[in-house]
């Protein structure tokens, strides 16, 4: 009984490997279990013997099967390969019924070949059916970037991983036409360093803020030699154009310890959340660009401001549903991954502020920085009022400042002026989403309070 | 409490592995299945599948996880196989995770004062956490999903090397694990780590059919108001089950109603009558079931307001559908 069963769920195992939804088949320990769990449900006494094989199976892979669709749809193949499997064991005759037992390793070589080159050609279907899965998956609303990346690698995934699910979704993106191939290869942005002290001055903007801001410096606890990696903008000049001189009498070549790279204390290092409104309002032009492209631009120059400081910065996309397009990473050393994964960033759907922070909290929860920041941008009304309060509250309870800043005519400012009471942030409304990007820096401002 | 019964850290070191797969299997055999069964239908109805099946997993020494929405009846069902299996005295441990929960309430420590003054044989000086205490037993976590990652890890530590670590006394402790949760779509939970999971078995427990609910609804409803000599009309529960489908079919809500909220409109209502001196309203249950299930169900509700009132026109539909079925009406 018990080698039927085995047999089976070996048949099953190889199913699900050359499927080409599933990304890993599951563990050992639970196929071991899976059978034994079988053999004693069936001792138990059941009605529907198949029914029966199929759910205990289920019940069993179901936490170890990995597959790059939603949890219900994952039982559904688990299940379906089961069902499967038990269809040609019913099929095959007797004496074929334990090929399973060493078939894996039997199988002739030119299978796992053919395994393979199919799995390279389902890649391109493959990502296909995700965007497609996940994009139209109902009434549930249309879904922003990370939702799709996440349908990929899991939300807290390293920011290199979702920049690798990005480039197997990418070209889905543009065949979906949710992002023209010209907008991606924008050119790049100049780093002004000069428009780091603008902070404070703002011409076109009205701001209201429940503490007054204040622009203390970082400190400098400690320093260290340059390394690979190490931000320039950290370079401490004085002390390293003293070396190089003193080099340079000697007679002796620059070395990499000459240069000194200020080390910034961990207390006044802060964690950014900004998250992003995607609704499709945010394709709405504004002076010949739109506010999506405006926001991407804007962000991008603050992930340029930030990246001279040690700060750690998350991006959270939300429309009617929200999610991490990159959890809390040093800006000063994913620079490059966050501005490209930024390009991609389309619009499309409501707007649900509550999801947001709700998303906000689940990647605080990680942060053990002293000083937490979230910054919200939206330019619409809101489902769910009352929620998104309630969620601002508890994030302030742990320790997070809320700031937001609002776009446009449309947005709910009301709302956003009591969430930012509670989150003790700043409001920033701006007239022209030109702006964004100072409003962004005031918004941040508000760390050093 | 006799500190006699408090377990001493000498004792707990010479504790000797046990398997737990043949402690529980013979259990099972010994009872019977079908005597289980009548056990646990003392208090759940509907289920006998389910418990075959958390059965099954445990008879292989398999850990289950009980996974289904907020009020059907998870952590009763456990429970109340775990008090029928019956291992010992008591029968099972129970801990109501939370996240703020540390790996050190799980294991228990040594209160190092205590130790200091009277040694490490005092009842005092190591108290165990439950972890240690549900040696041969079922460990009940209620709403595992809680757990935050660092409890999450020694629970693991325990489950694959049958030993916890307190201060580096190694202690051997085997048990099975009952778990429950709420599906993964709700807010405010962790994630398990794959590794956990992995060594869990998934039982999902779903809304039962109408006809069950209206059983147990009766059944349950009418417990809560027999002393005081009252009954539950039958076109209540009927349009009780209605709503019940109704909300539970509803895309809209993230949050569906639970059994619980829906035993306490219908007995709720009755009271209330009661306390007015007439005979209970329909009247009565739809402002009941505004009172009780408001603030279970989670949904794109903009106010409170808002949720009220629709609770109140899908009440309405409930009716309508009670009415075409034929179900006698009177006020």
């Amino acid at each position: 009984m018990e080698k039927v069963i085995a047999s089976l769920f070996l048949r099953v195992a190889e199913i699900l490997r050359d499927d080409p939804r599933v990304l890993y088949p599951g563990s050992l320990r639970s196929y071991i279990y899976a059978v034994s769990d079988v053999t004693a449900r069936l001792s138990l006494g059941v009605d529907d013997p198949e029914n029966v094989i199929v759910r205990i199976g289920v019940q069993n892979l179901v936490n170890s099967v990995k597959a790059a669709v939603p949890h219900d749809e994952k039982k559904r193949i688990i299940e379906d390969a089961i069902r499967k499997a038990l269809h040609e064991e019913r099929r095959a005759p007797q004496k074929d019924r334990y090929y399973g037992s060493h078939g894996l390793a039997d199988r002739p070589n030119q299978h796992k070949v053919s395994h393979h080159e199919r799995v390279r050609a389902h890649k391109s279907s493959r990502s296909g059916e995700i965007v497609r899965g996940v994009l139209y998956a109902g009434d549930s609303g249309f879904a922003n970037l990370a939702t799709l990346i996440n349908a990929v690698v899991g939300p807290m995934a390293h920011i290199r991983q979702k920049l690798e699910a990005l480039y197997t979704v990418r070209e889905e993106l543009h065949k979906a036409g949710l992002i023209s191939r010209e907008e991606v290869e924008y050119p790049s942005l100049r780093l002004d360093v000069s428009k780091r002290s603008v902070v404070a001055e703002q011409a076109s903007t009205i701001k209201v803020s429940t503490h007054s801001t204040s622009n203390m410096p970082i400190s400098i606890v400690s320093v260290d030699h340059y390394r690979p990696g190490s931000p320039l903008s950290a370079v401490d000049l004085l002390r390293t154009s003293a070396n190089v001189s003193r080099k340079n009498m000697l007679g002796r070549p620059i070395e990499d310890r000459d240069i000194i790279i200020n080390v910034y204390g961990s207390a006044d290092v802060s964690d950014i959340v900004v998250a992003l409104d995607v609704s499709g309002s945010m394709k709405e032009y504004s002076r010949g660009m739109s506010k999506i492209g405006i926001s991407k631009k804007a962000i991008r120059g603050f992930i340029e401001y930030l990246a001279a400081t040690g700060d750690r910065l998350s991006l959270i996309l939300f429309n009617y549903r929200a999610d991490i397009l990159w959890t809390l990473f040093p800006v000063y050393r994913y620079k490059r991954e966050m501005v490209e994964l930024l390009r991609y960033i389309y619009a499309g759907g409501g707007t649900n502020i509550g999801e947001a922070l709700a998303k906000s909290a689940d990647v605080f929860k990680a942060s053990r920085a002293v000083q937490k920041h979230l910054i919200l941008i939206t330019d619409g009304r809101t489902i769910n009022a009352d929620v998104a309060v309630n969620r601002a509250r508890t994030l302030f309870r742990t320790g997070v400042t809320i700031s937001a800043i609002s776009i446009g005519q449309g947005s709910d400012d009301d709302l956003l002026k009591r969430i930012v009471r509670h989150g003790s942030g700043t409001f920033v409304k701006i007239s022209s989403i030109f702006d964004l990007e100072r409003a962004l820096k005031i918004g941040a401002s508000r760390r050093y309070m | 409490m006799e500190l006699s019964v408090v377990p001493r850290l000498a004792e707990l070191l010479k504790r000797s592995p046990l398997d737990m797969k043949s402690v529980v299997s013979d259990a099972v055999m010994r009872l019977g299945v079908d005597r289980i069964l009548g056990e646990v239908r003392k208090t759940l109805f509907g289920l006998d599948d389910v418990i075959k099946d958390i059965l099954s997993g445990v008879m292989v020494g398999r850990h289950v996880l009980v996974v289904g929405p907020v009020g059907i009846g998870k952590t009763t069902l456990v429970e109340s196989i775990a008090e029928t299996l019956g291992l010992g005295d008591p029968p099972y441990i129970e801990v109501a995770c939370h996240s703020h929960m540390t790996a050190t309430e799980l294991t228990g420590d040594i209160d190092i004062a205590v130790a200091l003054q009277s040694g490490l044989d005092h009842p005092l000086a190591f108290v165990p956490g439950p972890l240690v205490m549900a040696h041969g037993k079922f460990l009940i976590l209620d709403e595992i999903n809680r757990l935050n990652p660092y409890s999450q890890a020694a629970l693991l530590q325990a489950l694959q090397e049958h030993y916890i670590y307190i201060r580096g006394f190694r202690i051997r402790t085997d048990f099975i694990l009952l778990a429950t949760s709420n599906p993964v779509e709700y807010s405010g939970v962790y994630e398990l780590s794959e590794a956990l999971a992995d060594r869990l078995k998934v039982v999902e427990l779903d809304y039962p059919e109408k006809e069950v609910l209206k059983f147990v609804l009766q059944w349950k409803s009418k417990e809560l108001v027999s002393h005081l000599a009252l009954s539950v009309p039958s076109l209540f529960v009927d349009v009780m089950a209605n709503l019940f489908a109704i909300l539970s079919r509803d895309v809209k809500l993230e949050v569906g109603p639970s059994i619980r909220s829906a035993i306490y409109s219908l007995s709720t209502a009755i009271t209330r009558a009661l306390l007015e001196k007439r005979e209970p309203s329909i009247a009565d249950l739809k402002r009941e079931v505004v009172n009780n299930m408001g603030s279970v169900i989670r949904g794109t509700f903009s106010s409170d307001r808002e949720k009220a009132e629709y609770l109140a026109k899908k009440f309405d539909e409930a009716i309508l559908m009670s009415r075409k079925s034929g179900e006698q009406w009177k006020r």
